[in-house]
């Protein structure tokens, strides 16, 4: 290196400092190892050997029977302990003592077993103490909830349980062969299931008893097997909670089931805790929405999912916010009044499929719901179910003469009430009297007579064998059954309605069906579905619901599969009452119901029981009601033919094609009217007599009623008069496809069409 | 009594979410009724682990640390070993039990595991004789190439009734349910 590299070097170093020795970044203890994973095991145990009745000659006492479990791994420790609920001075068998093994695996006894047995962990120190409330801590009840109800514990779930159903192989192409299955499916129930499991969006709308629910739960476990679902939501009726839970049980035993229900600090934990069903019921769904994870179930099943046939409901609202991929439907009576109902259904199974302004067009509808609608009818499978007949008979009852008395005095102070009320009258106002009225017929709370009591009680006493067991169903659980059940307590009677806490319900229905009670009375509300009671063989309606749906769904839990007699279904009615005249409305309206919900072919449902139809009842119209407003129509002013134009433009605006006869020689015909209706043409023949003062008698309605005999095209014949009918005329056109509107009546309709 | 011969289904789950892994081992019948179920606690390498273990990790966790410990814990002798990722037929340098890599026959081998630094011992194509499942490939490890033959026959018999693939879908299932809904295994 030449000298003047040195000086350069030497300049250079003086400017920049020596690079500094580096330390050496030593990672004495970096830990390049794993730690052993620890291991979780699932033991999958071979079929369990058959169930073996109870030896009662082994009896072990239960000090041992609790040491021997305590010593199995998982079963809680109860050393430091003391048990408070056994009592140890009794002995149970090994069977007893086994139950209470809760370890894993589900068993729908569990649940009361835990009941019972929960708060086996005690610390004996605790009934050392006096809490706030002046108690032995353990027995204070306030105290013992919050310091020894642990949810969590209480509903604790082996994870590996649910693992076990989608460890299962597949199955087979046959859905029911690879299944094991308490009984065999029907064939129906089979292509029910396929349906389901093949369709992401279905709605099964079989009849009632035709087993919506076990074909819905071989369908989930089916979806289970294959590993395509993970989590499902049933919500179901509250009164069909537990049956729900047994059918499982029956029907797909290694799926596990949570109820959720309680307090709601522990159905929030509930709804949290890992299983494959939650079952729920639409209240409780509807108080829960904003807490559950809304997302989380794979398939949502809705029992009864006519429940949700009105968009303005919470309960709507809050099956809206479940998101699921797969959707089903189970109803017997999808569509109970209007096909708007059917679109709101929908609007959950399979969003924008329909819209409400296709209610216009039931042909659309069908069209668009047929991929997702399945409907079998119960005759159409009675074979098949081997089902046993119903004998539907109406029983026409007068009522003693104190109701008689009662009612008539009701009926008119409430119709007086009604004019009164004027503008401001609205529907609950006629709903109110006429609940009133029915409940009258039903029984005369204040003289206690009951024409319909008395025949039941004799029918029971002469025609019904003492062995055969009878349901009777009222809208009114407080103003009918309970009185009435006093008076059926020799027979040994029961009650059901929906006050009931669930384990009260369960014991009714459980005593009905093992004991020697013979009468159970039902709130239709509370007990009209889900239920199965085959034990019983007779239903009476003690009253009519509007819906004829309804009251078809009570007799559904007698006449199911599984009963093995005749069903016998009466239906008790009063004559010249209220009942009578809604009678005749709902005779029209199941006509209706039937040939709607099995072929979509009537756009006028909406116009069942409209105000109409219950301001009519009562002989009012519906808008414009008051007595001032009537006395405008000065129906004595017209001239005979003026009246009969004016009924012809009346019947026009009501929407009939009308042609009016010649005046003279007309054969006791004035109008002759036609409309299109969902089944068919309607041909009305109409005939006026303008007596604005009188009365027409029976004479000119015989008249007529000839008239439509001779003529087997026209459908009904219409009796129109400025005045009033006889009481005798009012008789003989009941029952026959001849109405009468009196001048009162008439009023009413001219107002509601705005006719001047 | 053939019911009494038990086939393993060995896996390991990579949880891409978390960065972990899963191992299991399904243990079933002739019939593929599922008899035994053992699944391994979540292993998450650490960021320094990842890139010191590189190509090992994955055989070095779903072998040693999951494999080896799932087929020491079952109760039952296994008759043949499915394993769902080739590396994973390394199990056999420490069982004298067959193992056989399967894959649906046409799928997509990746290439960078199976090349010429690890070749396959041997392979074969079944087809299912009752014809109602996809034909599979089998493979058998390096060291034991004997052991496609002597699978041959059982795996035949299997095939017959049970998709030879399936049980691995029934794995992953369980293993989706743990993962969402215990915690322990997040």
């Amino acid at each position: 290196m030449s000298q003047n590299n040195d000086s350069a070097l030497f300049r250079i170093a003086r400017r920049i400092s020596p690079i500094k020795k580096p330390n050496n970044f030593v990672l004495p203890n970096l830990d390049t190892s794993f730690d052993e994973p620890g291991l979780n095991i699932i033991n999958i145990p071979p079929p369990p050997k058959p169930d073996l009745t109870d030896n009662l000659c082994l009896m072990i006492p239960i000090e041992e029977g609790i040491n021997t479990l305590i010593k199995t791994e998982g079963i809680c420790s109860v050393s430091d302990s003391i048990d408070i609920l056994f009592d140890f001075s009794n002995s149970l068998s090994l069977f007893e003592v086994l139950k209470f093994n809760g370890k894993t695996g589900k068993d729908y006894r569990k649940e009361n077993d835990v009941e019972e047995n929960y708060g086996l962990q005690i610390p004996l120190k605790d009934f050392e103490e006096t809490c706030i409330h002046g108690f032995r801590k353990p027995l204070c009840a306030r105290c013992s909830q919050s310091t020894y109800s642990d949810p969590q514990k209480k509903l604790a779930i082996n994870i590996f349980d649910l693992l076990l159903p989608l460890l299962q192989p597949p199955l087979g192409e046959n859905y029911d062969s690879s299944i094991s299955l308490p009984k065999p499916l029907y064939s129906f129930q089979r292509d029910g299931v396929r349906f389901l499991v093949e369709n992401s969006n279905a709605l099964l709308a079989d009849d009632m008893g035709t087993g919506k629910s076990i074909q819905a739960i071989v369908a989930l476990r089916v979806l289970f097997r294959m590993g395509k679902v993970k989590s499902s939501l049933i919500v179901c009726p509250k009164s069909v909670l537990f049956d729900w839970e047994k059918k499982f049980w029956d029907w797909a035993p290694e799926l596990q089931v949570q109820m959720v229900r309680g307090h709601k600090d522990n159905r929030l934990v509930i709804w949290k805790t890992p299983t494959h069903i939650h079952l729920v019921t639409y209240d409780t769904l509807r108080n829960d929405i904003g807490e559950i994870p809304i997302n989380k179930f794979n398939v949502v099943v809705l029992d009864e999912i006519q429940r949700i046939k009105n968009p303005g409901t919470t309960t709507y609202k809050s099956i809206q916010r479940l998101s699921s991929p797969l959707r089903w439907g189970l109803s017997g009576t999808p569509l109970e009044n209007r096909i708007e109902e059917l679109i709101a259904i929908f609007s959950y199974l399979r969003p924008k499929l329909l819209r409400y302004e296709d209610a216009k067009n039931p042909y659309f509808v069908k069209k668009k719901i047929t991929p997702y609608f399945l409907r079998r009818r119960l005759k159409d499978v009675q074979e098949e179910l081997n089902l046993v007949d119903k004998v539907e008979n109406e029983i026409w009852l007068e009522l003693t003469d104190t109701q008689r008395a009662t009612y008539q005095k009701a009926r008119n102070e409430g119709v007086v009430k009604l004019n009164n009320y004027g503008d401001s009258i609205t529907i609950q106002h006629v709903l109110a009297l006429i609940t009133h009225l029915k409940q009258i017929c039903n029984r005369d709370s204040v003289t206690e007579d009951s024409c319909k009591l008395e025949f039941l009680i004799d029918t029971l006493e002469n025609d019904i064998d003492e062995e055969e067991k009878v349901l009777v169903f009222s809208q009114y659980p407080e103003k009918t059954l309970r009185p009435i059940q006093k008076e059926l307590a020799k027979f040994g009677t029961q009650l059901f309605t929906g006050k009931l806490t669930d384990k009260k319900r369960r014991d009714v229905l459980s005593s009905f069906e093992n004991d020697d009670n013979r009468v159970l009375l039902m709130s239709l509300k509370a007990g009209g579905i889900g239920l199965t009671i085959t034990r019983a063989n007779h239903v009476f309606h003690f009253d009519h619901w509007w819906n004829p749906a309804i009251a078809a769904q009570a007799e559904g839990r007698a006449h199911r599969i599984g009963q093995e007699k005749t069903v016998f279904v009466t239906t008790l009615f009063t004559r010249d009452t209220i009942e009578e005249d809604i009678h005749r409305i709902l005779t029209r309206k199941r006509a209706i119901f039937e040939e709607i919900v099995d072929d979509l072919s009537d756009s006028r449902l909406s116009t069942l029981l409209t105000e109409e139809e219950l301001f009519g009842l009562f002989g009012l119209g519906t808008r414009v009601k008051t007595k001032k407003q009537l006395k405008k129509l000065h129906l004595e002013d017209l001239s005979p033919y003026e009246f009969e134009d004016m009924v012809s433009d009346l019947c026009r605006k009501i929407g009939y094609y009308v042609k009016q006869t010649t005046r003279s020689k007309d054969g006791g015909i004035d109008l002759y009217a036609k409309r299109e209706t969902g089944t068919g043409i309607e041909n009305v023949i109409i005939e006026c007599k303008h007596y604005p003062n009188g009365v027409v008698g029976v004479d000119k309605v015989r008249e007529l009623y000839g008239v439509l005999a001779s003529k087997p095209d026209i459908s009904r014949a219409v009796l129109i008069s400025s005045g009033q009918f006889s009481s005798s005329a009012s008789s003989f056109a009941r029952g026959k496809n001849l109405n009468l509107i009196n001048g009162d009546e008439l009023r009413g309709i001219l107002l509601r069409y705005k006719c001047q | 009594m053939a019911s009494e011969k038990h086939f393993g289904f060995l896996a390991l789950i990579k949880d891409e979410n978390r960065n972990s892994y899963l191992g299991a081992l399904l243990v079933v019948d002739l019939m593929g009724r599922p008899i035994e179920f053992r699944v391994t606690f979540p292993i998450k390498p650490t960021a320094i682990q990842r890139p010191l273990y590189g190509d090992a990790l994955e055989p070095y966790i779903g072998v040693d640390l999951c494999g080896k410990q799932l087929i020491n814990s079952v109760d039952h002798d296994l008759e043949l070993i499915f394993v769902n990722q080739e590396y994973l037929l390394d199990i056999r340098k420490d069982y004298d039990i067959p193992a056989i890599f399967i894959k649906h026959a046409g799928d997509v081998i990746e290439v960078s595991t199976i090349d010429d630094k690890k070749p396959f011992g041997q392979k074969k194509q079944l087809s299912s004789e009752s014809g109602r499942f996809q034909p599979v490939v089998i493979y058998s490890s390096p060291i034991a190439p004997d052991d496609l033959e002597d699978a041959t026959e059982v795996v035949n018999q299997f095939f017959e009734d049970t998709d030879l693939i399936e049980p691995f879908d029934r794995i992953y299932n369980a293993l989706d349910i743990l993962v969402s809904q215990d915690e322990r295994f997040q």
